[in-house]
């Protein structure tokens, strides 16, 4: 009969939790779902269960019993993440690795593993003994029945290895019937009714069930039933698409590099286009001779497959770089994104600009000058005025904004990216104004325009004034109160 | 002149807004010199009384005006409005009243039509559109450009513009900043403010804080120096201030005039009223020194011309009779044999010798408080009487400023602060509400690191936040009634309970303003006795009123003696039973001591031993000065009362009727105040010159203290003590009624239903279960059932009631009311009444249907199936299963009971244990009862009760209960510290302990708590807690 194998890591969120915050061992801890003071409490260690807390308890009234209660919210992001981590580990024991719909339970083929590990009970054992060394506790038992298998596991630790199909049965039927995950209504109410175990549910005729606890009950009986038990589904690997080739002898000429680079960019586009899907970016690494690993990142503007214009992109970013050495090895890895096919514009309804044209003349500033190259500046509110705006790295042109015209003022303000300091004139009062080049001295100031804030980080506390010069020059200044400093900040035109 | 008057002033009564309370603006005006301030806060008039008391006390005038939003072509604009009189101060009230009547709480738009009939109020705007629109309706007379100068570079420009309009429109400019707070020092505070209004955390706050910290309140050189270019429009804050004569002692109050039978006046009416009552409450025949006392009360409220509040409340009091409603007067109205009279109160004055000047004297001028308790669940149909009958605009309730207290103040500062939500609950938790100074100690604690900067913003401002009004909402039952309409004295806001209006203002400020409020408070417990009257005279056909109740019974003197209270009013908590075997009272008067004594005021004071002591012939009943014997003959030589202490502050420290009726008012808001302790230095020297022991002087100060917190006036004890008598006495002789009576009239009192239950049960009572054939959804009466014979067993049995079904509401009340019963079968009454199937389970499970023939979990697998087909028109089809389940064993069916009803007809989940527990030598609660002084024993009980007063030193008072009684615990703080978690959660809980017996009251002292080892389903049980 064909064996099937559960592994499973009991309350995954707390194990993440101690993972995380390991100095947290030894004390009370309790996952909750919401970091406010109604969030609930989902799982617990024995620790606090100790002191009386229990599953779905607010936050608040917890902390009220527990002052030194650790809580922690586990994203799904988070969860989902350390189970990516979790399969990819597992998938070296075994290429059969299907992630369970709960969190923390894994179905794996081990059907060919005996005899490399010499026996189905070592196998277990060096799953079980791999996780342990990561600091996860984790249950693994081989049986014949994945939904059997992991009923049985919800109740052992450590390996469990079955005989027999009634043997599994048999033990999976002891499994309290609140540990198989039903919502709480059905389970208080089938358990209300004397159906403790996974036994006393699986007795029930299925329609009688249906018909009085709905699909939920239906399901988990349908999970257990003989001939439903659908075979594992396993994860394909999710390798990047990559390739490399050796430079031999060492050589740094870009043309030369380059035509080598197109012929392996050749077969990666091939691998890619085979998935259905497109390269999104680039990651281009340069093993040197005798100097570190040289990387690029090359993000063409829109998911493409077009090996020239990549190509180009490359050769534009190395043109504008000196390799510090010869190359030995080119590894060429695409970030890929599933493809889609656009549909062409209908004649007519073409856009006047070719957009397309700026984000491929975009692109080939960014691979030139690097991925800072290219930013427009965001409005923010905020009263400092270096806050007041903030210079992004964009993608994309966009058409369709214009420019927004202040209404009072037809001055242009030209601001310094870092104001400059100006020496003071004596007396040192801040009335009196900085003082300026030698050729040139303020005729008039208005102000002050105080501006002041940012006093739960760093207090920022100054006058701005504008100075008119003998020159006719009108200036933008700040007295910089705590610094007792005068700064220029920028000029008006 | 160098000086101006600051015209946009708002206080932290501008919500969430203003960083300085009102008397802090006031003082620094005071300060600075300045002949006069505005308030204005936000849409509204909150922290008006505030300043105006205090402008008052320091002689500075106060400008009265609000900042109003008013929708100018579809945007919001906000203008400065100032009442120059009376007149334009009614008007401004009117503006805002309309303004937050058409927007959702919290938040007023004024539409340019409300203004435009507005006299006597003058307009300061800081925008030109504005300017023109109100110009349009008011011309420039009442009108002024506001000019404002925070140095910010974009007001510069608009000011031009401002000004270029002003010149048009010939309109004058005025120079006034807006003002937010008192002083620099508060900027990062008003940040705060702003950020927890508006959401947002201080490092994404942009706009929604100020871009300085110009908006304190300037001095004369200040604010010359900003408007040095033009002194004029700093100068016309003079004239504006002048023209603004209107003061809020200006305010001419009068309570609003009955409906009077044709040729009669109030007096007359009122006396002819009076002398009615009097007849009937003492059968025909006015004793003299009654009429002397009557004709003395009609001659000062004839002078005080308060005759109309008297006759409202007996309105009031009519229409509940005529309703069935029962309702009486507390607090210091009882000392009025005109409000005996007239029905109000229910306690004769003359009898019990009250002073009548407690509740009103012409010196003291003040309007009478009569506070009346109506039964609660039917509180808001008095509540919309009194809208009915005075209309919206003449009647609105008082409101109630919420404010910050330590916790929220934690909670909102660290959030805007950005502050770890975790670690913000944590410190919450570790901060107790009566807190009342934010320890640094505990933010460390919490694990926030002390030294960072953040954790220091934390404790300063949350410090600082400290009793600033957060938001509004409504007084309990507080009513401001008018002659004219009540938003010609202050604006009246929607409240968010529907079909409430609330006053800006709050008691504090009505009492300030000598305002009339009429109080009508919810009261569980004259639900109780109404319901408990009403089963007497449907089944043993006996009418009784809380007055006709047989006074003085000695067998109702007797269970109160032994402290067997549980359920009844006011001397049923854990302290009170204590109390009771050891005061033993015998007369109502040691009811009235009863109720007064286990306050805070006598603990602190420590007059209780003392009066024990005399009481039982253990001490010589001494005065500390002969002239005292007068004040502290009833009580023995202690005081016991708030009057009493009053008395002593005038007889002992000399204090004048002024001085003695500041200490009352310092009494009653010592908390938000803290002005108490500046009567010890006044008082306690004053007395020991009198001869006045010293020890004596500081116990009466620590009374006084202790009063603060919560005190009793003789008059309000002696209301309370009624009831306490009444329902002691239902509970006595009609312990089913009562216990019927109770549990109908839940929530209330101290225990939860199934303590009541089992108290009933223990006293003869059968106590039948929920049957969906037999039970109503309210508790009711019916002849028992019990074959055994017991002569202590009342022929009546309670059956409970569907209401205590978990899971059962008003819907499904009206579906069960409304379908034929008795049910012959289980399908018929799922068709009949189409309750859903959690309703459905909710009964089965709670076994309301094994009058059917059916156990509960066969009831449970029939309903689940029956549910699906209510909707259908056709009769259900029957019950296809043939599985059968496994009856309830008898234990089970008690822990269902708990589960499903929060108590059980059929037994106590104790006696489950029981058995095992006796194999432990494990006592029953009588067993320990009789248990002798310092014996240490080992007790299990459910926890019913856990109490830890103020006054009790962090000692933790535990209420255990059996199948046969009760046990108290006292629990030292150490012990409970020790084990905390368990202490605070177990329902049902272990103790080791010692026996401390004194005069027939026994206590376990706790040694250590612990988890019996025996298995019981802890969901049986919830207690109530009260710390």
């Amino acid at each position: 009969m064909k064996r099937v194998s559960c592994v499973l890591l009991p309350r995954l969120p707390l194990q993440i939790v101690l993972r995380d915050k390991p100095h947290w061992q030894g004390a009370p801890i309790a996952v909750v779902d919401d970091e406010g003071p109604g969030g609930r409490i989902t799982q617990l260690n024995t620790l606090a269960k100790k002191s009386r807390l229990r599953i779905g308890m607010r936050q608040s009234v917890a902390r009220d019993l527990l002052p030194n209660l650790h809580t922690a919210l586990v994203s799904p992001e988070e969860a989902a993440e350390v189970t990516r981590e979790l399969r990819s580990a597992l998938q070296t024991f075994s290429p059969r690795v299907e992630p369970a719909n709960e969190a923390g339970v894994f179905h794996i083929d081990p059907e060919g593993l005996r005899r490399i590990y010499g026996g189905y009970r070592t196998w277990a054992t060096c799953v079980h003994r791999y996780l342990r060394a990561r600091h996860w506790k984790s249950s693994v038992t081989v049986g014949f029945h994945r939904h059997r298998a992991t009923a049985v596991a919800m109740t052992r630790d450590g390996v469990t290895v079955l005989g027999s199909a009634d043997q599994e049965r048999e033990l999976a039927n002891q499994t309290p019937l609140r540990e198989l995950g039903l919502s709480g209504e059905v389970c208080e109410s089938l358990m209300a009714l004397g159906i403790e175990t996974l036994g006393d549910f699986l007795i029930v005729p299925v329609g009688e069930l249906h018909s009085r606890f709905g699909e939920e009950a239906r399901a988990l009986h349908d999970l257990f039933a003989e001939d439903l038990q659908l075979p594992i589904q396993p994860h394909a690997f999710d390798e990047p698409a990559r390739i490399s080739f050796q430079v031999d002898p060492p050589d740094e000429d870009q043309t030369r590099l380059l035509f080598a680079i197109k012929g392996a960019l050749h077969s990666l586009l091939h691998q890619v286009r085979a998935r259905v899907e497109a390269v999104h970016s680039l990651e281009l690494t340069l093993h040197l001779e005798r100097a570190p690993i040289h990387r690029e990142h090359i993000e063409p503007a829109s998911p493409t497959l077009d090996l020239m214009l990549i190509l180009e992109l490359i050769r534009l970013r190395l043109g504008e770089t000196k390799l510090q050495g010869a190359v030995e090895e080119v590894e060429l890895l695409a970030n890929t994104v599933r493809a889609h096919a656009e549909q062409e514009a209908l004649p007519g309804h073409q856009p006047r600009r070719d957009m397309s044209a700026a984000h491929r003349a975009l692109d080939r500033i960014r691979a030139a000058y690097g991925e800072q190259s290219v930013t427009k500046a965001t409005v923010r509110e905020a009263h400092l005025p270096e806050a007041s705006f903030r210079w992004e790295p964009i993608q994309h042109a966009r058409t369709g904004e214009q420019a927004r015209v202040p209404p009072l003022s037809s001055m242009v303000r030209r601001v310094y990216s870092r104001p400059k300091p100006l020496a003071a004139r004596l007396p040192m009062e801040p009335e009196a104004g900085p003082s300026l080049a030698r050729d040139q001295s303020i005729e008039h100031m208005y102000g002050p325009y105080r501006v002041s804030g940012g006093w739960w980080k760093r207090l920022v506390e100054r006058d701005y004034y504008y100075a008119e010069t003998d020159h006719g020059d009108l200036l933008w200044l700040f007295y910089d109160r705590p610094r007792k400093r005068w700064f220029l900040h920028g000029v008006l035109d | 002149m160098n000086t101006y008057v600051p015209l946009w002033v708002k206080s932290n009564h501008s919500f969430l807004e203003g960083a300085s309370f009102p008397e802090e603006l006031v003082d620094r005006a005071h300060a600075f010199g300045l002949p006069a301030i505005a308030i204005t806060d936000r849409d509204g008039v909150y922290g008006l009384v505030r300043a105006h008391m205090r402008a008052k006390e320091l002689g500075i005038r106060l400008v009265t005006g609000a900042q109003l939003t008013v929708d100018v072509e579809g945007a919001d604009h906000r203008v400065i409005a100032l009442s120059k009189t009376r007149l334009g101060y009614a008007n401004l009230c009117r503006a805002l009243s309309l303004g937050h009547s058409r927007c959702e709480k919290g938040i007023s738009l004024i539409k340019l039509e409300d203004l435009r009939e507005i006299e006597d109020v003058l307009f300061l705007c800081k925008t030109p559109e504005a300017l023109r629109a109100l110009h349009a309706a008011h011309g420039p007379s009442s009108l002024f450009a506001l000019c404002v100068r925070h140095l910010s570079d974009y007001e510069r420009p608009k000011e031009r513009r401002l000004r270029g309009v002003a010149r048009e429109l010939g309109v004058s400019s005025v120079g006034v900043n807006e003002v937010l707070y008192h002083d620099k020092s508060r900027r990062p505070l008003q940040d705060v403010l702003s950020c927890i209004r508006k959401g947002k955390v201080l490092s994404e706050a942009g706009f929604v804080i100020r871009g300085n910290a110009e908006h304190d309140l300037k001095s004369f050189e200040e604010a010359a120096h900003l408007f040095r270019d033009d002194p004029a429009c700093l100068r016309r804050t003079l004239e504006i201030a002048d023209q603004c004569a209107f003061n809020l002692d200006d305010i001419r109050y009068r309570y609003p005039e009955e409906h009077l039978p044709s040729g009669k006046s109030e007096e007359s009416w009122l006396r002819e009223l009076t002398f009615h009552g009097a007849r009937a409450r003492y059968h025909g025949k006015v004793p003299s020194d009654v009429r002397s006392q009557i004709e003395r009360e009609l001659n000062i409220i004839r002078k005080l011309d308060y005759g109309g509040y008297f006759l409202t409340m007996h309105e009031i009091v009519q229409y509940c009779r005529q309703s069935n409603i029962l309702c009486q007067g507390r607090g210091s109205a009882a000392n009025s044999v005109v409000c005996f009279c007239l029905g109000i109160t229910a306690i004769d004055p003359v009898r019990m010798d009250l002073l009548f000047e407690r509740f009103l004297s012409v010196e003291r001028a003040e309007p009478p408080d009569i506070d009346l308790d109506i039964e609660h669940d039917r509180r808001e149909e008095v509540i919309q009487h009194v809208y009915a009958k005075y209309g919206r605009r003449h009647a609105a309730m008082v409101a109630n400023i919420i404010r910050y207290r330590i916790r929220s103040a934690v909670r909102d500062v660290g959030k805007v602060l950005g502050l770890s939500r975790t670690d913000l609950e944590t410190a919450t938790r570790l901060l107790r509400h009566r807190d009342d100074v934010l320890n640094p100690e505990l933010l460390r604690e919490a694990g926030l690191d002390k030294d960072s900067p953040a954790t220091h913003h934390l404790w300063s401002l949350a410090s600082q936040v400290l009793e600033f009004p957060r938001h509004l909402s409504i007084h309990p039952g507080g009513f401001l009634l008018g002659h004219r309409p009540v938003d010609e004295i202050v604006p009246i806001e929607p409240a968010t309970m529907e079909a409430r209006t609330v006053i800006q203002w709050d008691k504090y400020d009505v009492d300030n303003l000598a305002l009339f409020k009429v109080d009508l408070l919810g009261l569980g417990a004259l639900t109780c006795i109404h319901h408990a009257f009403d089963l007497l005279a449907e089944h043993k056909g006996l009418a009784f009123e809380i007055a006709t109740v047989p006074a003085e019974d000695e067998a109702t003197y007797q269970m109160v003696s032994k402290g067997d209270t549980v359920g009844v009013f006011q001397i049923e908590s854990r302290a009170q039973m204590a109390m009771l075997p050891r005061l033993r009272p015998r007369t109502f008067y040691d009811l009235v001591i009863e109720v007064a004594i286990v306050r805070p005021g006598p603990i602190q004071g420590d007059m209780v031993h003392p009066y024990l002591r005399r009481r039982k012939g253990e001490e010589e009943v001494v005065y500390p000065h002969p002239k005292l014997e007068r004040i502290l003959k009833k009580t023995l030589g202690v005081p016991i009362f708030q009057e009493q202490v009053m008395k002593l502050a005038v007889e002992a420290a000399g204090y004048t009727p002024g001085e003695a009726d500041q200490l009352r008012r310092d009494m009653a808001a010592w908390r938000r105040s803290g002005r108490i302790e500046k009567h010890r230095s006044r008082m306690v020297p004053r007395m020991i010159a009198q001869g006045i022991p010293e020890e004596f002087a500081e116990r009466v100060f620590s009374q006084i203290r202790g009063f603060g917190e919560y005190g009793f006036p003789e008059s309000h004890a002696a209301s309370f003590a009624l009831l306490a008598y009444v329902t002691a006495w239902l509970r006595r002789h009609h312990h089913e009624a009562f216990a019927c009576a109770i549990l109908n009239a839940q929530p209330m009192g101290f225990y939860t239903p199934a303590t009541l239950v089992e108290d009933a049960k223990r006293h003869g009572v059968e106590v039948l279960p929920i049957d969906i054939n037999k039970s109503s959804w309210d508790c009711k009466l019916e002849k028992g059932q019990s074959p055994v014979a017991s002569a202590k067993r009342s022929l009546y049995g309670v059956r409970m009631g569907l209401r205590y079904v978990k899971g059962l509401g008003a819907v499904e009340r009206e579906r069960i009311e409304a379908a034929e019963a008795p049910h012959p079968n289980l399908p018929s009454f799922v068709r009949q009444t189409r309750l859903n199937k959690k309703a459905l389970h909710a009964l089965a499970e709670a076994g309301a249907f094994e009058c059917f023939g059916l156990n509960r979990r066969d009831a449970i697998w029939q309903v689940r199936s029956l549910s699906r087909f209510t909707r259908d028109s056709l009769p259900l089809e029957p019950a296809s299963s043939q599985i059968s389940f496994s009856s309830l064993a008898s234990d089970d069916k008690v822990i269902w009971d708990y589960r499903t009803s929060h108590h059980s007809t059929r037994g106590h989940p104790m006696r489950v244990l029981r058995h095992a527990l006796r194999a432990r030598g494990i006592p029953e609660a009588t067993a320990v009862q009789r248990r002798a002084h310092g014996d240490e024993l080992r007790y299990v009980g459910m926890v019913i009760c856990r109490q830890r007063p103020g006054t009790a030193s962090g000692v933790t008072f535990f209420t255990l209960e059996d199948e046969t009684g009760f046990v108290n615990v006292v629990i030292w703080k150490r012990v409970f510290d020790q084990h905390a978690a368990l202490a605070k959660t177990a329902a049902l809980l272990g103790v080791t302990g010692e026996i401390q017996k004194a005069d027939g009251v026994i206590h376990l002292i706790a040694k250590s708590l612990w988890v019996p080892d025996v298995a019981l389903v802890e969901q049986t049980h919830r207690s109530r807690d009260f710390h």
